[in-house]
C-alpha cells in the first residue's frame, strides 16, 4: 500500500541566503515546494505581513510556518521583548495561515525569560491553534570550551513542551543521537527542520544526504507514521557560486525529501501504533538507498 | 561632550573620538584604527573562525582602551556587513560581549545607507537638493537618494571591495577572464536596483563616501587628505574608465605605490574601481564629489539628535 503522507515540504527563506526573502518565494514556486517557512530576521520584507502575503499570492506559495526572530543578531526585530516577538509571530501565523511558529529556547542571559519559558509557551499555545514548536539547539563549542548558551537546556526534550521542532543540523552540531531525540519527542514532534551535518562545531546545515545524520531514516519513519506536520528544508547555500548552483542544491534537497517520504511498497504500520512512534523494523521491507551523485558518508 | 564611535567594519576596526554637542559639527579629536580584514576571515560557509573572533575581541578591547585614554564619556559601538552576515554572528556577538562587555549594535544594510545619507546631507546642506550618495565598503555597496534628511530610496548590495576580491579575484594580478566575469556580475547586480532610484528623477548632486572612493579620486588627481576636509575633491567617470584597465594589470604591490593607496587596501582597489565605474555608468553620473563625512559621522549625528538640548557639554565659554 502506498501511503502519501500529509506532510508538506517547505523551503526555509533562510536557505537562499544571501538572496532575499522575496527570491525564496520565487524559487520555492519554481522548484515545486509545497510552501515556505519564513525566517523573520533583518530583511525588512520578512518582518512585513502584508509584503509576505503579497509574495505568497503572487508566487502561489503558501506560508506554512513562521520562524520567530530569536537570534542575537535579530534582537531588535519585532521588539526587544522576547514574549512580544512570539506574540507577533503568532499573529503573523494566524493572519497568513501558517500552522506553526518555530521558537528557540531562551539564551541563558535572558534570565527572566528562561525562568518563565516553559509555562509561558504552554500558556501561549493554549490561546491559539497555531503550534509553538520549540527547536533543539546545541552547545556552542569554541576550541576546547563548551558554552551552554541556552536555558533551560539546548536539549529541549529535557523539558515538557506541547510541540517540538527537530533540526538535524543541530543534532549533528550537538553530537546528539537524532533518532533517540525524535523518540523522546514522541507524538509531540510537530515540525521538522531537515538538513545534514558531520558533527562540526559550525552548524553546517548541509543538503540532506551529504552528511552523517539519519535524514532518510527520519523521513521514512515519518511517512510510516502519518506525521501531519511540515518538513522544512533549512540549508546553507552560501557556497553556491551562482543562482543556478543554489537552485540545483535546493532541487536536490526537495527530491531527496519527496523520495524518502514516499514509502511506496511499505506495509502499513501495525494498527494502534500512535503517530510519530518508531515503526518496528520487521514490519517494513528494506528501502533502497538512493544517492544523488555525491558520496554518502557511511555511519560506522 | 566627547563621544567615541567604534566602527567594526569589514576592513578595519576604527575608534573615532569626537567632540560634539547638539547643533555643532562633530570635531574629530582622535583616531585609533586597526586593520582586521574581517571580510577576508569569513570561511566558505560564511563563518568567522576562532582565530578571527580572537582577533576581533582583542581589537575591540584595545579600541576601548584607546577611548578611555582619550577621555570618551560614552562609546557607540556598531558593526556592519562582515559581522552582520557571518553565519555564526550570534556566537561572535556573544563572545565580544562576554570578553569586552561591548554590545555591538549590528546595523542592517538599510540603516547603514540611511546614516551615511544623513551625514552627507548635513555636510552639503539643503542647497545640494536631490542627493544621490554612493558608498563602497569592504563588504557592501550602499546607495541612497533623497531630498530630505531621510532618504526616499536606499539599497545595500553585497558588492563590497573586500568581499568581491576574496570571492572573484584570486591571483595577483588577477586573471583577465576573472575580471571580466566580475565586471559582468557587478553591473547585473547594480542594474537590478537602478530603477528604484531613477523613478525619482535626476539627482542635483552626486556624492561618494568611503575609503575606496577617496583613494580612486586621489589616484585620478584629487587633493591629498593632508590638504584637509574642505578642499573640493572630485572623481570623473572618464578618468575612472581610464584607470580600471590600468589597475587590472597591476599587481597589488604596484597599486600600493600609487598616491594615497595603502598597502592594506591595494588588493581590493580593482574590485572597488569596477563597482565605482559600474555605479557611475549605470546611474549616468559623469562626475561626483567626495564627501568626507560618512557612516561614523551619521551615527554620531543621529545620537546627538536624540540627546536633549540641555545636555552637559554645550559650550559655556563666551
Amino acid at each position: 500500500m502506498v501511503r502519501i503522507p500529509d506532510a508538506k515540504v517547505a523551503l526555509s527563506t533562510a536557505s537562499v541566503y544571501p538572496e532575499s526573502t522575496a527570491t525564496a518565494f520565487e524559487i520555492a514556486g519554481r522548484l515545486g515546494y509545497d510552501g515556505v517557512e519564513v525566517m523573520v530576521w533583518t530583511d525588512p520584507v520578512s518582518q512585513d505581513i502584508e509584503a509576505l502575503r503579497r509574495l505568497s499570492d503572487h508566487h502561489r506559495v503558501p506560508i506554512l510556518a513562521i520562524h520567530a526572530p530569536c537570534l542575537l543578531i535579530t534582537q531588535r526585530v519585532w521588539s526587544t521583548d522576547p514574549w512580544t516577538k512570539l506574540q507577533r509571530a503568532r499573529a503573523a501565523a494566524e493572519r497568513l495561515g501558517a500552522s506553526t511558529v518555530v521558537v528557540h529556547p531562551p539564551f541563558r542571559w535572558q534570565r527572566q525569560y528562561a525562568r518563565d519559558f516553559v509555562t509561558g509557551i504552554w500558556r501561549m499555545a493554549d490561546e491559539t491553534d497555531v503550534r509553538f514548536a520549540v527547536e533543539n539547539m546545541y552547545p556552542w563549542r569554541y576550541r576546547d570550551r563548551e558554552v551552554l548558551a541556552y536555558a533551560p537546556d539546548w536539549d529541549v526534550t529535557k523539558d515538557d513542551y506541547r510541540h517540538f521542532t527537530v533540526d538535524l543540523s543541530h543534532t549533528a552540531t550537538a553530537r546528539a543521537d537524532a533518532m533517540s531525540m525524535v523518540g523522546r519527542m514522541g507524538d509531540r514532534l510537530g515540525h521538522i527542520h531537515l538538513a545534514d551535518g558531520n558533527g562540526s562545531a559550525k552548524d553546517e546545515h548541509l543538503v540532506p544526504g551529504r552528511g552523517s545524520q539519519p535524514c532518510a531514516e527520519l523521513l521514512e519513519q515519518l511517512a510510516g507514521s502519518s506525521f501531519d506536520g511540515h518538513v522544512v528544508i533549512e540549508v546553507n547555500t552560501r557556497r553556491a557560486m551562482s543562482s543556478a548552483e543554489r537552485e540545483a542544491d535546493l532541487a536536490e534537497a526537495l527530491a531527496f525529501t519527496r523520495l524518502h517520504l514516499a514509502s511506496a511498497g511499505a506495509a502499513a504500520p501495525s494498527a494502534g501504533s500512535p503517530p510519530g512512534s518508531s515503526s518496528s523494523p520487521d514490519s517494513r521491507p528494506p528501502q533502497p538507498r538512493v544517492s544523488y551523485g555525491r558520496p554518502r558518508l557511511r555511519r560506522p | 561632550m566627547r563621544l567615541g564611535v567604534l566602527d567594526v567594519g569589514s576592513n578595519t576596526v576604527h575608534l573615532l573620538a569626537v567632540d560634539a554637542h547638539r547643533g555643532a559639527r562633530p570635531l574629530p579629536a582622535h583616531s585609533h584604527k586597526t586593520e582586521l580584514r574581517l571580510a577576508e576571515l569569513l570561511d566558505a560557509d560564511g563563518a568567522i573562525g576562532p582565530e578571527g573572533v580572537d582577533r576581533l575581541v582583542a581589537t575591540v578591547a584595545e579600541a576601548l582602551q584607546a577611548a578611555e585614554d582619550k577621555g570618551c564619556e560614552a562609546v557607540l559601538p556598531f558593526a556592519t556587513s562582515a559581522v552582520r552576515e557571518a553565519s555564526n554572528a550570534d556566537q561572535v556577538l556573544a563572545r565580544v560581549k562576554e570578553e569586552t562587555d561591548v554590545d555591538l549594535h549590528v546595523l542592517t544594510g538599510d540603516e547603514e545607507a540611511r546614516l551615511t545619507f544623513l551625514a552627507a546631507r548635513r555636510w552639503f546642506g539643503w542647497s545640494a537638493g536631490r542627493l544621490l550618495v554612493l558608498d563602497i565598503g569592504g563588504g557592501s555597496l550602499e546607495i541612497a537618494y533623497g531630498i530630505d534628511e531621510e532618504p526616499d530610496a536606499v539599497v545595500s548590495l553585497p558588492l563590497g571591495a573586500g568581499r568581491l576580491t576574496a570571492g572573484w579575484l584570486p591571483g595577483d594580478p588577477p586573471d583577465p577572464a576573472a575580471v571580466r566575469d566580475l565586471r559582468r556580475h557587478v553591473r547585473a547586480e547594480i542594474a537590478r536596483s537602478v530603477g528604484e532610484f531613477t523613478r525619482f528623477g535626476e539627482p542635483d548632486h552626486v556624492v561618494a563616501t568611503s575609503k575606496t572612493f577617496r583613494q580612486l579620486a586621489r589616484i585620478a588627481g584629487a587633493a591629498r587628505s593632508a590638504d584637509g576636509l574642505y578642499v573640493q575633491r572630485e572623481l570623473s567617470r572618464k578618468s575612472l574608465e581610464e584607470w580600471v584597465p590600468k589597475l587590472a594589470v597591476m599587481p597589488a604591490a604596484r597599486r600600493a605605490a600609487l598616491p594615497g593607496v595603502s598597502e592594506g587596501r591595494a588588493p581590493q582597489l580593482l574590485a572597488g574601481a569596477l563597482v565605482a565605474d559600474a555605479a557611475m555608468d549605470l546611474f549616468g553620473v559623469d562626475e561626483l564629489e567626495i564627501c568626507p563625512w560618512a557612516l561614523r559621522e551619521g551615527v554620531i549625528l543621529r545620537r546627538l539628535d536624540q540627546l536633549p538640548m540641555t545636555e552637559v557639554g554645550a559650550p559655556t565659554v563666551r
